[in-house]
């Protein structure tokens, strides 16, 4: 194998398939890139047999062929080295870079024991905006169960009808759910599936750089992305996503709304104080139309931050986990709405001027 | 020779022949899931392996099949969704109480846990419901249709007030009938929901859709079906639905708060189906059964009180085992908050919350209003010396209601009726109290007027 590439290209290939190597002991070469030169193009795999992903790298190929080298080497040894052209061989089994900088070999291994990427057989596709689709998996994410006891929450769900795409992910505690309007397919067609919350911080990076169209193919048990720079595949997770439309409150007892950089202010504020359970009270009094938000902690102290704003409903003082409301305060802009179902009901928050997304938060009991 | 020990003389062969990474690696959660006219059908977990069993491993596997079983012409992969053959992974929802946590918890939607097939929630089941002398025909008669379905009581309809555990009840039938025999097709749903689906299927232009899915189900539940009154499409659909299930044996569960000839508006056919069955009442728990509601809360919630407080709460909360409850986690809270147990003194104010609601005060011109309202008759009439029946009756009701529940005396009765003598009163006041007692019909009229003076 024989190829020359800009350094540059080589480099941001290799550092975005590096983060999907295995770390699994077992099977060392799980920690590899697997490295190929065929029919005209580079391609950079690694998979952890969850996830595989490979990254087309532009250079010109002079001799066909393959090789797996240790992902952790090659990606320090590329972010440092300079030179402006890189050409790679395969020697002897080992893979040697020559730059104007210097010349290295790295010991590889027989590409021959690299685990195969699954192929996608029957298939229904769409298409998606990269950064849409980037954004509103973001969007989500945080609200999924870090937990694999119960898989199909440790990920986010995907529905697809014809003209609207909806993401949501819940960890029991709260949930998040992000639509998008777009053409996906047929009139009358809709898929669903349960994407597994690794690939999608995963798929997340690797379109950190992506402005064009992924085209998404759903198979049986996995799902493939791919756009001119890469192409993922991901297994799916199995079961059934709850039926969370039942728990999305429509009626308050308490409601306000709020700009964000008044409310994310006072609670860094309170979040200075919050205690072991990072737990603060909102206090709202329709009355006074004042909101106060107060948090203690046993060794630090204690605080209390007050605004006023027109409020609606009865007077309520609940508690909430800091980091939830914090998680969810970050995917809106503007001013937010905050609806508060019951005293131990749900809390709803949205940008007052975008009702595709919301975020909904259970209180704690103290 | 069965397909698991095929597959173990491969899997033995292959433990020699590859490295013992590789074997892990590859061969972990895959088994024989067909074997038919020379193909064998291998089960994989994912496409990584199937790829890869397929690509570098055909050839051994081939060999170490073909040496057992020479028939075999060719072997096919697949990805599939169970794991093992003898573990079939069912999604089992968590049955197992959740280990208690303390006071401070981050509280979950509940609703996720609801089965989505079933609609049930596994939360409740028969071993954490609490039978005393007020509800054990309802237990019983429960009981035996789990064990019994679509045989001895159909329907069952259950009917008891606010708070008192019918939801309950009827979600620990269906889970017990769903344990019991996994392969039935149970449904819970409320006579709401079910209205609401049927909005939905008449605005989508599927009714079939709609009927043929409440059809469909083994044993159908449904809870709170006195909101069906007055609802005159669905009721039709639901006695289409009731008359399907009914005739192709099959099982009906109802809760109401009252029983179906107390329920207004609605039709006779439905009331008469709906009392075909066997029709079981839960009434207010007495103190005993109270007491041990509370020791049974306390015990599951790992915390402890003291005997003069969970007296006085089970004697201060009469009506209603969801105040009950709540009553028990206010004490509780403020037990863990200030770090001392209140004394009985203070467990009074902190109720007085629940306990104030129930003993609300009720005006006599409000229990005089409602009455009118309920029977439909002119205020004035009931002062009236009239003796007509139409008016005799309900101003005895409300002299009854005025002894009983605003406690006034019997002359006060009687000078507010236009000036009766107060034997007049005493007169009336007796012959409801008999009334109730000979004629249920009669008590639940009464039961339902006064809910509607407590509503108010």
């Amino acid at each position: 194998m024989k190829f020359i590439a800009v350094k540059e290209n080589f480099k941001d290939g290799v550092l975005l398939v590096e983060k999907n190597t295995g770390r699994k002991t077992t099977l060392p070469i799980l920690s590899t890139i697997l490295c190929s030169a065929e029919k005209g193009k580079i391609t950079l795999t690694a998979t952890n047999l969850e996830t595989a992903v490979e990254v087309w790298v532009g250079g010109k190929v002079e001799q066909e062929g393959r090789i797996a080298i240790p992902a952790r080497v090659l990606s320090s040894y590329i972010s440092l080295v300079g030179g402006e052209h890189i050409t790679c061989s395969v020697k002897n089994g080992n893979i040697e870079l020559v730059s104007t900088a210097g010349r290295t070999i790295i010991h590889g291994q027989a590409a021959d024991d690299f685990p195969l990427v699954p192929q996608q057989t029957e298939s229904e596709s769409f298409t998606i905006s990269g950064p849409v689709l980037q954004a509103s998996l973001q969007h989500v994410v945080s609200a999924s169960s870090l937990s694999d006891i119960k898989p199909e929450i440790a990920s986010v769900y995907v529905y697809l009808t014809h003209q609207k795409a909806i993401f949501a992910a819940t960890d029991s505690f709260r949930l998040a759910e992000q639509q998008v309007d777009g053409v996906f397919g047929e009139k009358g067609w809709s898929q669903s599936f349960l994407l597994p919350i690794r690939s999608i911080h995963e798929l997340t990076h690797l379109l950190d750089r992506e402005d064009g169209n992924v085209a998404v193919s759903l198979g049986v048990g996995q799902v493939v992305f791919q756009t001119k720079r890469f192409r993922m595949v991901s297994r799916l997770v199995e079961g059934s996503f709850p039926d969370y439309q039942r728990i999305v409150p429509t009626a308050f007892t308490t409601e306000f709304t709020l700009s964000k950089d008044v409310l994310v202010d006072m609670l860094r504020v309170a979040g200075v104080f919050v205690g072991k359970l990072s737990d603060i009270t909102f206090h709202v009094n329709p009355q006074d139309k004042k909101i106060e938000i107060r948090a203690q902690n046993a060794d630090v102290g204690e605080n209390q931050v007050y605004a006023n704003t027109p409020i609606i409903g009865k007077e309520m003082s609940i508690t909430f986990n800091y980091r939830y409301i914090m998680d969810g305060l970050q995917n809106m802009s503007g001013d937010v709405f905050f609806g508060f179902a019951s005293p131990e009901g749900p809390l709803l928050m949205r940008s007052k001027d975008d009702s595709s997304y919301f975020y909904i938060v259970m209180p704690m009991k103290i | 020779m069965t397909n698991e020990e095929l597959w173990q003389i491969v899997l033995n062969e292959a433990e020699i022949s590859i490295s013992r990474a590789n074997f892990i690696t590859w061969f972990k959660h895959t088994f024989i899931s067909r074997n038919e006219q020379g193909i064998i059908t291998v089960s994989v977990p994912n496409g990584f392996t199937k790829e890869w069993l397929e690509n570098k491993y055909q050839k051994l596997i081939m060999r170490a099949v073909r040496t057992t079983c020479p028939e075999v012409r060719s072997i096919e992969y697949v990805v599939s969704k169970a794991t093992t053959p003898e573990t079939p992974q069912k999604t089992t929802p968590l049955q197992v109480n959740q280990p208690t946590r303390p006071v401070e918890e981050q509280l979950e939607f509940q609703e996720l846990r609801i089965d989505k097939n079933t609609n049930l929630n596994p939360r409740y089941v028969f071993d954490t419901f609490i039978v005393g002398s007020f509800n054990e025909l309802a237990h019983a008669a429960a009981q035996s249709v789990v064990k019994n379905i679509a045989s001895l009581y159909n329907p069952l309809f259950i009917y008891g007030g606010v708070g008192l555990g019918k939801t309950h009840l009827l979600q620990a039938t269906g889970n017990a009938i769903k344990q019991h025999d996994p392969s039935l097709k149970v449904y819970y749903t409320t006579s709401e929901r079910f209205t609401n689906e049927l909005v939905a299927a008449i605005q989508n232009h599927e009714p079939q859709r709609f009927k043929d899915l409440y059809r469909q189900f083994d044993v159908l539940i449904i809870d709170d079906i006195q909101f069906i009154a007055g609802k005159v499409r669905t009721q039709e659909e639901f006695f289409h639905t009731f008359n399907t299930l009914h005739e192709n044996n099959k099982q009906i569960i109802f809760s109401s708060d009252r029983p179906p000839k107390s329920i207004a508006n609605l039709e006779e056919r439905l009331r008469s189906r709906f009392e075909a069955g066997l029709i079981a009442d839960i009434s207010q728990p007495d103190y005993e059964t109270r007491l041990a509601i509370l020791k049974t809360k306390l015990a599951t919630k790992k915390s402890d009180l003291p005997k003069e407080i969970l007296e006085y709460i089970a004697s201060a909360v009469e009506k209603n085992i969801r105040e009950l409850e709540g009553a028990l986690n206010i004490v509780n809270a403020r037990t863990h908050m200030m770090g001392i147990i209140p004394g009985v003194e203070e467990v009074k104010e902190l109720l007085l919350q629940i306990t104030s609601r129930q003993k609300r005060v009720v005006t006599a011109a409000n229990i005089i209003k409602e009455v009118c309202v309920f029977y439909d008759i002119n205020e004035k009439q009931l002062f009236e010396r009239s003796r007509r029946r139409e008016v005799v009756k309900p101003r005895q009701v409300a002299m009854y209601l005025l002894r009983q529940d605003f406690h006034g005396s019997f002359p006060y009765i009687g000078q507010k009726f236009g000036g009766r003598d107060h034997t007049t009163a005493i007169h009336a006041y007796e012959k409801i109290v008999k009334d109730i007692k000979d004629n249920p019909e009669f008590a639940d009229e009464v039961q339902i007027l006064r809910e509607h003076i407590y509503e108010t």
